[in-house]
């Protein structure tokens, strides 16, 4: 038999940003063959059945269909979050192709890295197109609402709105899928919908907008630094820089805390 | 190559692994046998590190196996799970994991090569189209693609039919003749005897037996071994008589569908080579072969 490589083959070392860009690239194809990624894309459509109710429509109502209080932020949100932050590593287990992963000459902490910069490079398409839809949807069926062009860079904030939400709370989720083998789902929803009623209702409505609710930091620095002609978001004595430190922390935090979990679990 | 010492592993309450130390000689096709369940499978995760020991020590080329990248770049694995991508096509699975272990201009022809030596071609058919067969050998290709020195193989040849098992223990035995030491499980005692240098009997977590083939089968030949065969019945009419004109069958018992039957031989090392022989010469078709799992469980009771 002809070895038309050498022994010396397994002395290759890629850099780790290497590594990184060859594991995104693999779990990038995954996401384009997955149903789930045109279900949370198909799904978008919904906040547009509720446009029949405007009566002198215009951008101001376009960014009330996706910003706090709305369909947008209340179901499709929560769920573009859950399924691609829980699914990231507890689809590998599932599968079990997380042991082809382990095998492979990369840290474990290396494949919760790539699969975040996955899961974030894919849901910020997936909340561009999301938000893209219902701005061609308003286009379309609100004649008179919104130009084609009139409103792109107020357009371009949402998308950093979107993706700064998208990156908290799918972080939060991937550490979910990381840490609990079963129904890791299911918990998911329950934290997105605890935190987006119970935290904001049952401790806000005393003192109103609550700061235990992340959905309320992530708007009121939407309501600051992103979207200040549209929405109106106040924490009360608090700072929006804060705000916008809790949720940087937030990422770093669980995405530290998922490589953490990740390094010290078994795969049986 | 391989030592565990004293190696402990619980899930829960469930004790899958106890006290077990076993040795990989650097060089050797290591058979390690046991019934399913026995912690096969467990302890090949505590080598490859998937799974830590709750106690014990396990050492992989000198180096402890857990999160160790260096580690993976001498070693392949091929687990007991389909553990592929289904929606990529087979030589892109392999070359995508091959990038992480060859620079881009070696992955593709190592790729073609690693193919060629399992014998998949390169098709544009997705992986989910693939037969379970083919799957199995598309792993194999992706954990030899680097030439590792050491190759764990979980029932490797569990999917594939007498014909593959018999290209695939010849694989095996080429690897192993490049310097390649291989450690292979089955939960089919007379699988690896013809390949193996060492064996190794595992039953309930803990290390039975550990020496040369011979020995071992030697010990458990004293025990009649019942296979279950499961084949079109024109094909397992033609296969009996070749069975029984080789004269190594204690008895032979049609099952209660005309597709299966039970064969009984007190020369269970003779059998298995006999009855590949028989297939491949023949071109019989065998959907199912299975040593009947009870009589591997009594064979290890005995044993003990």
């Amino acid at each position: 038999m002809t070895i038309l490589y050498q022994k010396t083959s397994s002395q290759y070392t890629p850099s780790f940003v290497t590594r990184e860009a060859l594991l995104v690239k693999l779990f990038l194809n995954k996401y384009i063959f997955d149903k789930k990624t045109y279900i949370l894309i198909l799904i978008s459509f919904l906040p547009l059945l509720t446009t029949g109710n405007l009566r002198f429509p215009d951008f101001g109502d376009y960014i009330d269909l996706i910003g706090p209080s709305s369909i947008f932020s209340f179901i499709i949100m929560p769920l573009i979050t859950l399924v691609l932050g829980v699914s990231a590593i507890a689809d590998e287990k599932e599968n079990k192709t997380i042991s082809q992963l382990l095998s492979r000459p990369v840290t474990r902490e290396e494949i919760v890295i790539a699969k975040w910069i996955t899961i974030m490079l894919i849901g910020l398409v997936i909340v561009i197109i999301d938000s893209l839809i219902l701005y061609f949807g308003f286009i379309l069926f609100v004649p008179e609402s919104i130009g084609l062009l009139e409103h792109l860079l107020e357009l371009v904030r949402v998308w950093f709105y979107l993706g700064l939400w998208f990156s908290v709370y799918a972080t939060i989720f991937l550490f979910l899928g990381v840490w609990i083998d079963k129904n890791a789902f299911g918990l998911g929803l329950a934290i997105a919908y605890f935190e987006a009623f119970f935290s904001q209702f049952l401790f806000g409505n005393l003192t109103g907008n609550s700061p235990f609710s992340i959905s309320n930091h992530i708007n009121y620095v939407a309501s600051e630094y992103l979207l200040p002609n549209y929405l109106n978001f106040i924490i009360s004595d608090f700072d929006p820089f804060t705000s916008l430190l809790i949720c940087i922390g937030l990422i770093l935090g669980f995405l530290f805390l998922g490589c953490f979990l990740m390094r010290k679990k078994d795969f049986p | 190559m391989i030592e565990l010492e004293e190696i402990s592993k619980s899930f829960g309450d469930v004790v899958a692994i106890s006290n077990l130390s076993m040795n990989v000689k650097k060089g050797s096709i290591t058979g390690f046998l046991g019934p399913n369940g026995a912690g096969k499978s467990t302890t090949l995760k505590l080598i490859v590190g998937e799974i830590y020991p709750n106690a014990g020590t396990v050492t992989v080329l000198g180096e402890n196996p857990m999160n160790n990248p260096g580690l993976k770049r001498k070693m392949g694995y091929v687990s007991e799970h389909e553990d592929i991508y289904p929606w990529m096509k087979g030589h892109q699975f392999v070359s995508s994991l091959a990038r992480l272990l060859l620079p881009r201009e070696r992955a593709e022809a190592a790729t073609k090569e690693a193919m060629d030596k399992v014998g998949l071609a390169i098709t544009g058919k997705r992986i989910r189209a693939y037969s379970k067969g083919m799957k199995q050998r598309l792993k194999i290709a992706a954990a030899i693609i680097h030439n590792p020195d050491l190759l764990v193989l979980d029932e490797p040849v569990g999917g594939l039919d007498p014909l593959g098992r018999r290209e695939m223990k010849e694989l095996m035995s080429e690897l192993n003749k490049e310097g390649v030491t291989i450690l292979i499980s089955s939960h089919i005692l007379y699988e690896l005897d013809e390949i193996s240098s060492r064996m190794i009997l595992i039953h309930r977590g803990q290390s039975l037996a550990e020496g040369a083939p011979a020995d071992i089968l030697a010990l458990i030949d004293q025990f009649p071994h019942q296979i279950l065969i499961q084949a079109p019945k024109d094909q397992l009419s033609l296969l009996s008589k070749f069975l029984i004109d080789e004269s190594i069958l204690k008895s032979l018992n049609f099952g209660e569908t005309d597709d299966k039957l039970t064969a009984i031989t007190n020369e269970p090392s003779k059998f298995y080579p006999i009855f590949t022989r028989i297939v491949a010469e023949n071109n019989i078709t065998v959907h199912h072969l299975e040593s009947t799992t009870d009589n591997i469980e009594a064979i290890f009771e005995f044993l003990t």
